[in-house]
């Protein structure tokens, strides 16, 4: 019989491949689905159904359905049905245990009374204790596949960005005479085509006669085949993929034509493998040439439904018989061998893991089914021909609504430089298709300026052909209420079934979007393809409402699922930053972390020992990472003024000072030093993280208030370190030729000179606590300096030091970081820096609600404390207690070797902000105790510092 | 957010080489500077991060991102 079956339209005869499946190997061919081949080999259950652990077989062989998921290669929810096979693959099932042809889990079936719609919103809820649990358990018997975490993709995805003047997608006919419309007419067009070869249903449906199908139309369109369009957004860009590529497609102008899809049935155990679209059994045996039977049943509700009898005829297989609901149905194709069954439908279908035949009966004029006489055929195969919907998702998620009228599905509007041609904007006739997409050509050339001289001439015939736009018909899903059936399935991602809908309706989700979200009906990987118009009518035929007036629920990208490593494609462009001195680092055996894009030495392997250098002789730090800005004009001054919370026009021209500025909400954003280098210009340092955030903050407030002043980032053209500890200055004193005496460069001074024969700029500051300098000279000679001062300083012992032992130094001065020890709420009346806000200023930004806020007076403070218990560190981010109730937040820990004490910093509410209050914090389900302890922890009359 | 901004160095660029600055709100008689949060015409600041990083004004349509006039934010009236 199968001798008249063709070789597969997508399959190359010549290469077979192997792949496994669940340990089995299974041969295949080049270009065919995985599905085909394993139904080839006699794989009829494919995947166990996401709520019931149903058997579930190919249904619609377009990866569409949910039928074929399995996991290929590690990678969960692969649609085996246009998958192609590939040498080595190595196949599993998914959501059945123990095996796909017996899953003990299909006992849920049986228990369907007890999961009705919505089920998890009511039941298991009390206690509640149980609920954890049973969702627990309930994740694991429901859902899809499962995510190997420890799976690691071999190929990288990539992005592609491409611009075309016109972007065709879809290549079935009418796409290929859309594209070949324009191209003729000047336009660069990209034809999209989600199938290895162009032809779209031509290359399946042997009702259309074409020569070669598949031959591109012009060797001057760019045809992109294997790639699927998954989202139309704003400004005409398509989101596609291929292979394990991202396309992001700027269009000026846009032709939708992807066609149509055949609607299912209702009826009694309508998902039992061996039921197939009308349009999947074509695809699974002239795509991939494989029969998807032996005897045939077609159910249908219009002309198409004796067409398919025929080609599966020309297939090869038997056809027991046509059921068609139509009453005015021609009971016999004269000559047909087939008999026809009109004004019937299929009521159930038989069999317990496939199909063995199906129970028909007929329907009255009222459309009441006659269940007094149903006939049984006997059958392996039923093909659903239900009345044609365009594939539109795109087109709906571009903004354009379809409207029945007469029948018809209408877009409601034209959204400029966005067409729809063929099945895919409502047009069935294959004539009038035609002539549609090479409309849609002609005007997308003249809307992008080419001359299209029968322009006028194709809008007036389109007109004149337009008023009959081919099969249409009622849609004839059967929906009707049997409260005794909970086996009609509308959803076969959800396993949703018609009586849930209808006990969703009567809960009183009638609206579509309610009925969707309550039921989850058009919510699994389908997105609506199989179930959308189901519910459509199901919610109008319960709630007597006209098809147009219960609508449809939102389309949303993507339209077909998409891996996530595809769409993160681009995403991984973080570029990484080194200091100049980062090679060293590493030699030196450097522990990394990440600070922004920048890698920072965490320590050198022993951050105590570092701490107790910089305490004692001297210690060195990498800070090139910080953000370094020049500020130099008339307003430099004026422009800081404003800024920060503090006072800069007083600063002197060769001091620096600490300053900290707010947003203008009073929040705290950044602090850093400021230099004044001249009298028009400053010198200023940002925290790592933000060095970016604040040039653009500056440049903001210096466009907005048209200041003469030039803000300029030094961030990477200078490096940084700093020298720290009591014998800092004398060991620079060997190597500076400046002076560096106590009284010729105190505290708070900036000076500039040579360092090691290098040009610098040096500021006296001490985050650390320490006598100390922040050294800054070009980039270039970052690590000349480094070298320099490590080789001067052995004499003293210098140690360089990482962050972590800058933190425990910082921590031990009582030093805040913004970010760190303060968050999106903080403010720096409670933080501890309201000596720093000058509100004799007359405006800066931040004055109008710190205002406010210092009339209101704080709620909370930033405190240092020490634990209790001083040889435990608690975990940044507990949480401080009262009472049981959540009130502040430890946001510094650190147990301080120069102290011997477990000290930090917390948020706290005001009333326990007085020194010597003891708190609690939450750590393991305890509550611990702390006290409030004076700030800084360390050197408090800030000797050392200023030495 | 797919649309294209026309940066007055720049021509015209995907929103994504654009960092958003917020509206620009005009202070009220206490100080307080009070989102109009209303769908509509939207007076915005955007900094042009992968370009020529000058602060734009904006004239943004919010509900469809129709943009009608754009310009250096120190020329914005």
């Amino acid at each position: 019989v199968s001798t008249s079956l063709p070789a597969g339209a997508l399959v190359d005869l010549e290469r077979p491949v192997t792949i496994s499946f669940e340990g089995k190997l299974i041969p295949a061919l080049a270009g065919q689905s995985i599905a085909a081949a394993l139904y080839a080999a006699g794989v009829r259950v494919f995947t166990r159904s996401f709520k019931y652990h149903r058997p579930r077989g190919l249904f619609c062989v377009a990866g569409e359905c949910p039928n074929c998921l399995m996991q290929v290669d590690g990678r969960p929810n692969v649609r085996t049905c246009i998958e192609p096979a590939r040498e080595g693959q190595v196949v599993c099932h998914q959501n059945a245990w123990p095996s796909l042809d017996w899953d003990a889990l299909h006992i849920f079936d049986k228990l369907d009374r007890f999961l009705p719609v919505g089920f998890y919103y009511k039941r298991f809820h009390k206690p509640r204790w149980l609920w954890p649990v049973f969702e627990h358990v309930v994740r694991h018997i429901a859902g899809l596949g499962q995510v190997d975490v420890h799976h690691r993709e071999h190929a990288e995805t990539e992005i592609e960005h491409l611009h075309t003047d016109l972007c065709v997608i879809g290549g079935g006919p009418a796409g290929s005479a859309a594209a070949s419309t324009a191209h003729r007419h000047g336009a660069r067009v990209l034809l999209l085509e989600r199938q290895s070869r162009l032809g779209g249903h031509h290359l399946y449906d042997p009702s259309e006669s074409r020569a070669d199908p598949g031959t591109p139309p012009s060797p001057d369109i760019k045809v992109l085949v294997n790639t699927t369009a998954f989202g139309l957004y704003e400004g005409n860009l398509i989101g596609a993929f291929t292979d394990n590529r991202l396309l992001k497609i700027r269009a000026k102008q846009i032709i939708v034509c992807t066609g149509s899809r055949q609607q299912p049935f209702l009826f009694h155990n309508n998902d039992l493998p061996g039921i197939f679209l009308g349009d999947g059994v074509l695809r699974l045996a002239r795509l991939h040439g494989v029969p998807a039977g032996r005897r045939a049943v077609v159910l249908t509700d219009n002309d198409e439904g004796q067409q398919l009898a025929q080609h599966l005829l020309d297939l090869g297989i038997e056809v027991a018989a046509v059921v068609d609901a139509r009453r005015d149905a021609q009971p016999r194709n004269p000559g047909a061998p087939w008999p026809t069954f009109p004004s019937h439908i299929v009521v159930r279908a038989l069999g317990k893991t496939h199909l063995k035949g199906v129970c028909i009966a007929r329907r009255d004029e009222k459309r009441e089914i006659d269940h007094r006489a149903p006939q049984t055929i006997v059958c392996d195969l039923l093909c659903l021909a239900g009345t044609r919907q365009p594939a539109n998702e795109l087109l709906l998620q571009a903004g354009l609504r379809f409207q029945r009228e007469a029948g018809r599905w209408t877009p409601d509007r034209q959204i400029p430089g966005l067409w729809a041609a063929g099945a895919a904007a409502g047009t069935f006739n294959r004539g009038q298709q035609i002539q549609e997409a090479g409309l849609c050509g002609a005007e997308t050339a003249a809307a992008l300026g080419h001359r299209v001289p029968d322009l006028e001439e194709r809008r007036r015939s389109w007109r004149e052909r337009v008023t009959d736009k081919g099969v249409v018909a009622q849609a004839g899903i059967f929906a009707q209420l049997d409260p005794r059936d909970r086996k009609r399935f509308v959803c076969l991602c959800e396993d949703v079934t018609e009586k849930d809908l209808y006990q969703a309706i009567a809960e009183g989700f009638d609206h579509i979007e309610t009925l969707k979200r309550y039921t989850t009906v058009n919510m699994g990987p389908c997105q609506g393809k199989v179930c959308g118009v189901a519910a459509v009518a199901i919610c109008a035929h319960a709630t007597g409402r006209p098809l147009n007036a219960v609508g449809a629920t939102t389309s949303r990208p993507p339209a077909v699922p998409v891996e996530l490593a595809v769409l993160a494609a681009g995403q991984r462009h973080q570029p990484l930053r080194r200091t100049p001195m980062h090679h060293w680092h590493e030699a030196a055996g450097a522990v990394w972390m990440d600070a922004d894009q920048w890698k920072r030495p965490e320590s050198y392997g022993d951050s105590v020992v570092e701490v107790g250098a910089a305490r004692s002789g001297v210690g060195l730090i990498d800070v090139s990472t910080l953000g370094k800005i020049e500020v130099f004009g008339p307003d430099a001054a004026e422009l800081l003024e404003r800024v920060y919370l503090n006072t800069w026009k007083d600063l002197k021209v060769g001091r620096v000072r600490y300053g900290a500025m707010c947003n203008e909400d009073g929040i705290l954003i950044d602090d850093g030093v400021g230099a004044r280098l001249g009298p028009d210009t400053f010198y200023l340092t940002a925290t790592t993280g933000n060095a970016e955030a604040i040039v653009q903050w500056l440049e903001l407030w210096k466009a907005t208030w048209k200041l003469n002043v030039t803000v300029l980032s030094q961030t990477t053209a200078k490096a940084a370190v700093n020298l720290a500890g009591p014998r800092s200055r004398e060991m620079l004193q060997g190597l500076a030729d400046l002076d560096v005496s106590a009284t010729a460069f105190p505290y708070l001074a900036v000076r500039e000179g040579r360092v090691a024969g290098i040009s610098c700029r040096l500021l006296r500051i001490g985050f650390v606590g320490e006598l100390g300098y922040e050294i800054h000279c070009p980039s270039a000679h970052g690590q000349a300096l480094w070298d320099a001062l490590l080789e001067a300083g052995k004499p003293f012992g210098l140690r360089p030091f990482g962050v972590e032992a800058q933190r425990i130094l910082r921590l031990e001065k009582g030093h805040l970081i913004i970010g760190q020890d303060t968050d999106a709420l903080s403010n720096p009346l409670e933080a501890g820096l309201e000596g720093l806000v000058r509100f004799d200023k007359s405006e800066f930004i931040g004055r109008a609600p710190l205002l406010r806020l210092k009339a209101m007076g704080p709620r909370a403070r930033l405190i240092g404390f020490e634990m209790a218990d001083s040889a435990r560190v608690a975990p940044e981010g507990s949480q401080v207690v009262d009472e049981g109730h959540p009130v502040g937040r430890l946001t510094s820990t650190r147990y301080s070797p120069t102290l011997a004490r477990s000290i930090g910093l917390a948020w706290v509410p005001v009333e326990q902000a007085a020194i010597g209050t003891r708190f609690l914090f939450r750590w393991n389900g305890a509550d611990v105790p702390a006290i409030v302890a004076p700030l800084p922890f360390y050197d408090a009359p800030g000797i050392r510092l200023r030495s | 957010m797919s649309f294209y901004l026309i940066c007055p160095h720049c021509g015209p660029r995907e929103v994504y080489e654009f960092r958003y600055g917020g509206e620009i709100l005009d202070a009220g008689v206490d100080g307080q500077l009070a989102k109009s949060n209303q769908p509509g015409w939207q007076r915005e600041r955007w900094y042009h991060r992968f370009g020529c990083r000058r602060w734009l004004f904006v004239e943004r349509n919010i509900s469809t991102h129709e943009v009608r006039r754009t310009g250096l934010l120190e020329e914005n009236g």
